[in-house]
């Protein structure tokens, strides 16, 4: 299957700078809630969970959604792709999927007598993983790799992969039987986890209603395509980050590290992914700078996944969530003087 | 002050309140330092059997006596006990201090003098009445009660002496209790359930209105206005009640109208170096004249003086009193018809020398020396007939049938009496006397001089209230002495010194008292207890005793025309012109003339309010008024200090988000002295939630706090050079004025008083004042 749109090195807003403008910010927050709005007419009552989604989507990271099984992780991978008028990949993850068939694989062309590149499932704007925990770690490791990276390298050749590029991969965490748990390692390199919950009674009778024929997802028309939210993750890159809130960043990482409660705490790129996250959440508000309150939004979501707990906290039944939210409570906010 | 600490301390404050109006019945006020003592003695054993023993009431009342009465015995009967143990001896100390108490009051009007009697009597006196409101109200949680024997203190207070009880000893008793009673109802209003819910969300006029709770107190807060307007109105409304009623203090003092309310009583004896503090507007009596102008009335007439009181001697009495009056002299015969007198017996007021009277029946003899009336009852109209007779001053300076001076006086005991000069001034009396009167030809003009002198060129001046007296050789030197150097005095102490120079200049001479003539509406005069008056009667040989004036207030007018001479060059010229006109035309003493003697008016000017404010504030020591001014000084210095910080920070430039910081740093400041802290260490959103949830913000003002709040963000976070709004000042000012009526007045007073910038400012300065001398030694030592 060969794709029009894939050539190496490509970038298309390469050209021109983006600016967080006004102009720019109305736009972004124009896009974000028609994208918001579409998924929320299939995901009933998570408004939290779709603008992290979003959030992340802007921030350039991919996400993971964590939960049991039933409760839409799917359907919400699937809603984000679908308002967003793009390629749209989904790998159903096996034990006995292959690296190549997520990267691509060359092979011999007869005609050409040259080996010809065929790209994998990776080659796409929105890539849903599903049950990225039962493929082995092989496989898994091809994956994030690829996501980190973004390209592939096959046979000595590097592939871009297209912009915007977002890996939404649902894992089951009660299912153990047959599961190859992603190592904590990799799990560092999805920007943010996120649980679904159950729905409320209410939106659950809406559910029941809605879904009842057939699934909202047809309906679902692309509100956006791929290069305006390729320029938008632009633009919210251009949102300023004081070093005031720099500080604090490099402050919560090191209070996670040196907290006696937490075994693992944050890595630098956890660092790095809060300060992206905090500049979605900034532009999300129309704002073109991050205040110390957007850090504190998306902590627990990026953070979460992150932090292994000690023994003792462990045994005394705290949640990672719960620690954090105590070290966001002790961490002084730094006073920016410029 | 504890929880548990303040209703005994408000008990204890509201007994001492209501005692306060005992002050004004006894001189010196040692027994009221000793009640205070007394009254926290019991106060405090009752508040310590009620934290450590028992609440109930039983052994609380009985310890507080048996506490008090031990503390008074070791103070006025150490010497009768056995080892501090009271003995039978202790009980016949107290009966005599007791009976000491009984004979003082029976025997002398108030004020009293104190003695150990009085003292220890009034002070146990206090302590009961504050057990007993101790008891009602902390014991009994029953303040309300207690307001009933407050009021009997107070009314005893205000029954008990002869003049009006100023209203801010009702003032003061009210507010103590009223303190009482309010902090009970709070108290009670705290263990509502409801009313500690309450403040969690933002109350709006609406929702005030309709708290049932608040409602409670909305009404308690009518009635309270309701019935403070009832009690000052319905006296002014009920017929038989002056409307000035409470602030004559309860209208104790008479209003001489027959009914009987009010009765004066008369001293026979007057004390020269006592404050005259018995001033009021009662009415004592009503006349009518056929006068052209009123005399002053006389009540007695006094010669002897002990060094501090005149006193009249034994009188001998009979039908007709020994006239001095030459045959030549004009003469005029005036009726006097008292309408209303609330004079007490035997005292009667009427102008002198008097020939007849018709007591309605009542029994009545003059003294034969000074034709002074005495009374068996009290008679309530009476009428006088009395001589008036035409004196002019040549007549007294020439002399009347040839009888011009002093060794043409009859001799007999009461002239002897009326030379007698006072021992202990003698000497500073002669001299002076000497100095006055130099260059004066007759008896007359030295009297003249001497009028004169205290009048205008002595320098005297008219006060109500005595000065500290000041010590000769380290002792209070008499009266007389003391009103020669302070110069300032009134009727008592004017005519005390020109009695006595006169008798130095050898013109016999006495202390006349009563009452001046009144003031009058349509012929009919009217004496109030603040027409109480003395004035020195000197003896002319052939005139009798004549009255002079020296004492230069707007009340007793100008001197008398007889006591000026015409040819003397004096601002009294008019008074003078008119009586050589019509002799009989004395100088009115009411009002119309007063403007006349610019002189007295000028420099003797009667304003009792600022007069007596300023002999007040002339006998606070000076270290008193300094402690003040230190005091008032020391409470201004924060919020002043904080009123220039804030100027110098609103005016300070530089970059804007500096100055956005300070005005961030300055309003959280603000805050935290209303009682709102910011979370420390919270993003700026986290304080403004907290300030709009705890400062029950209203619209407006959350709208001027979250623009305050996204100019400080864009001052912190934003990219370098984005525009900014530096003039927070207005709309920081709205949200402090919105979150300050919702705090209580502890805090706003806080925030007043002691503002939280100005305490760091002051706390800095020190800190940097301290170790400025070792910066300045490192300084030179890098040198």
């Amino acid at each position: 299957m060969t794709d029009a749109r894939i050539r190496p090195d490509t970038d298309p807003t390469a050209a021109g700078v983006v600016r967080t403008t006004p102009e720019a910010l109305a736009e972004l927050r124009a896009v974000t809630s028609r994208i918001a709005s579409a998924m929320e007419s299939v995901i009933e009552g998570k408004p939290a969970v779709v603008r992290t989604a979003i959030t992340v989507l802007l921030a350039g990271g991919h996400l993971l959604i964590e939960d049991v099984p039933g409760v839409g992780k799917t359907m919400l991978a699937k809603a984000l792709a679908r308002s967003i008028d793009c390629s749209v990949r989904r790998i159903q993850f096996t034990p006995d999927l292959l690296p190549s068939d997520i990267t691509g694989v060359s092979v011999f062309n007869q005609d050409l007598r040259d080996f010809e590149f065929r790209p994998g499932a990776i080659f796409a704007n929105v890539v849903v993983g599903d049950e990225i925990n039962r493929a082995s770690p092989k496989t898994q490791s091809a994956l994030l790799e690829c996501m980190e990276e973004s390209q592939v390298t096959v046979d000595g050749t590097t592939y871009s992969l297209q912009r915007p590029f977002i890996v939404m991969a649902t894992q089951n965490p009660i299912e153990m039987e047959g599961t190859y748990p992603l190592p904590e390692a990799q799990r560092d390199r999805f920007m943010a986890r996120i649980s679904m919950g159950y729905p409320s009674t209410a939106a659950e009778v809406e559910m029941l209603d809605l879904h009842g024929g057939r699934s909202p997802l047809d309906t679902l028309v692309p509100v956006t395509d791929a290069q305006t939210v390729a320029r938008l993750v632009l633009v919210t890159q251009d949102v300023y980050a004081s070093p005031a809130v720099r500080q604090y960043v490099v402050d919560l990482a090191n209070a996670t590290r040196t907290s006696p409660a937490v075994r693992l705490g944050a890595s630098p790129r956890a660092a790095l992914h809060v300060l992206r996250a905090a500049r979605a959440h900034a532009a999300l508000e129309a704002r073109d700078h991050v205040l110390p309150d957007d850090v504190q939004r998306v902590a627990p979501a990026v953070l979460g996944h992150r932090l292994m707990l000690s023994g003792e906290a462990t045994l005394a039944h705290r949640s990672p969530a719960e620690v954090l939210a105590e070290i966001l409570r002790s961490t002084p906010v730094p006073i920016g003087r410029r | 002050m504890t929880r548990r600490g303040a209703n005994p301390a408000l008990a204890a404050l509201a007994s001492l309140a209501a005692l306060l109006g005992l002050t004004t019945l006894v001189v010196t006020q040692t027994w009221y330092a000793r009640t205070i003592w007394f009254v926290f003695v019991a106060v405090g054993i009752g508040a310590l059997i009620r934290r450590f023993v028992s609440r109930s009431g039983w052994l609380i009342v009985p310890a507080q006596v048996l506490g008090v009465l031990l503390m008074a015995t070791w103070q006025y009967a150490g010497s009768t006990t056995w080892w501090g143990v009271p003995t039978w001896s202790t009980v016949g100390r107290f009966t005599e201090l007791f009976t000491l108490f009984g004979t003082t009051v029976a025997e002398s009007s108030a004020p009293l003098l104190a003695n150990v009697g009085v003292e220890v009597t009034l002070a146990l006196i206090g302590a009961g009445l504050a057990i007993l409101v101790d008891a009602l109200a902390v014991t009994r949680a029953a303040p309300a009660a207690a307001g009933l024997p407050l009021l009997t203190a107070f009314l005893a207070a205000a029954a008990n002496s002869g003049s009006a009880l100023p209203p801010a000893y009702f003032i003061i008793a009210a507010l103590a209790w009223l303190l009482m009673l309010g902090r009970q109802a709070q108290v009670g209003m705290r263990g509502w359930a409801s009313a500690a819910a309450r403040p969690m969300a933002p109350i709006s006029g609406a929702a005030l209105d309709s708290a049932p709770e608040l409602r409670f107190g909305t009404i308690a807060r009518r009635l309270g206005a309701v019935g403070l307007v009832a009690a000052i109105a319905l006296p002014a409304v009920l017929p038989h009640l002056p409307p000035r009623y409470l602030l004559d203090g309860l209208a104790r003092s008479a209003d001489g109208a027959g009914r009987g309310v009010g009765k004066v009583g008369f001293n026979s004896t007057l004390d020269v170096g006592l404050s005259l503090t018995s001033g009021g507007t009662g009415t004592i009596l009503t006349y009518r004249t056929n006068a052209p102008a009123a005399a002053p009335l006389r009540v007695l007439a006094a010669t002897a003086y002990d060094g501090t009181n005149w006193s009249r001697p034994a009188p001998t009495l009979g039908r007709s009193a020994r006239l001095d009056l030459a045959d030549t002299v004009v003469r005029s015969e005036r009726t006097i018809v008292v309408e209303s007198n609330a004079l007490d017996p035997p005292s009667l007021a009427t102008p002198q020398p008097i020939l007849s009277a018709d007591l309605s029946g009542v029994s009545w003899q003059v003294d034969v020396a000074t034709s002074d009336v005495s009374v068996q009852t009290r008679p309530n109209a009476y009428s006088t007939t009395y001589l008036e007779p035409v004196l002019t001053a040549d007549l007294l300076r020439e002399g009347i049938d040839g009888r011009p001076g002093p060794d043409r006086l009859p001799a007999n005991r009461t002239m002897s009496a009326a030379l007698a000069v006072d021992p202990r001034s003698e000497a500073a009396i002669r001299a002076l006397t000497t100095t006055v009167t130099a260059g004066a030809a007759t008896p007359y003009d030295e009297a003249v001089a001497i009028q004169e002198w205290l009048r205008s060129k002595g320098g005297f001046t008219y006060s109500l209230t005595l000065p500290e007296a000041p010590l000769v050789s380290g002792v209070v030197g008499d009266p007389i002495s003391a009103f020669l150097q302070t110069k300032t005095g009134y009727c008592v102490q004017f005519t005390s010194a020109m009695v006595m120079m006169s008798r130095a200049a050898g013109i016999p001479a006495r202390v006349a008292i009563g009452f001046l003539p009144g003031s009058q509406d349509g012929g009919l005069w009217t004496v109030t207890a603040g027409d109480a008056h003395s004035w020195p009667e000197l003896y002319f040989p052939g005139a009798g005793w004549v009255r002079f004036e020296p004492t230069p207030s707007v009340r007793t007018g100008t001197a008398p025309s007889w006591t000026v001479p015409p040819v003397t060059p004096t601002p009294l010229a008019t008074s003078t012109a008119r009586s050589t006109e019509d002799p009989l035309d004395r100088p009115d003493r009411d009002a119309p003339d007063d403007a006349d003697d610019t002189t007295t008016a000028r420099t003797e000017l009667d304003l009792p309010i600022l007069d007596r404010v300023l002999s007040w504030v002339a006998q606070i020591p000076h270290l008193f008024l300094l402690v003040v001014g230190l005091v008032v000084v020391a409470t201004l210095v924060l919020p002043v200090t904080a009123a220039l910080l804030r100027r110098v920070r609103s005016r300070r430039g530089g970059p804007p988000n500096e100055v956005i910081e300070a005005h961030w740093e300055l309003f959280t400041s603000e805050l935290h002295d209303l009682g709102i802290t910011t979370p420390a260490g919270g993003t700026l959103r986290d304080s403004q939630a907290h300030v709009a949830r705890a400062g029950y913000l209203g619209e407006p003002a959350r709208q001027s706090l979250a623009t305050v709040v996204d100019t400080v963000e864009l001052a912190r976070y934003a990219r370098p050079g984005t525009s900014l709004t530096v003039d927070l000042e207005p709309l920081t000012r709205s949200v402090i004025s919105d979150v300050a009526r919702t705090r209580s007045w502890r805090h706003r007073a806080r925030a007043l008083m002691l503002p939280g910038d100005a305490r760091r400012w002051w706390g800095w300065a020190g800190m940097s004042l301290r170790s400025a001398p070792r910066a300045v030694r490192e300084r030179i030592r890098r040198r």
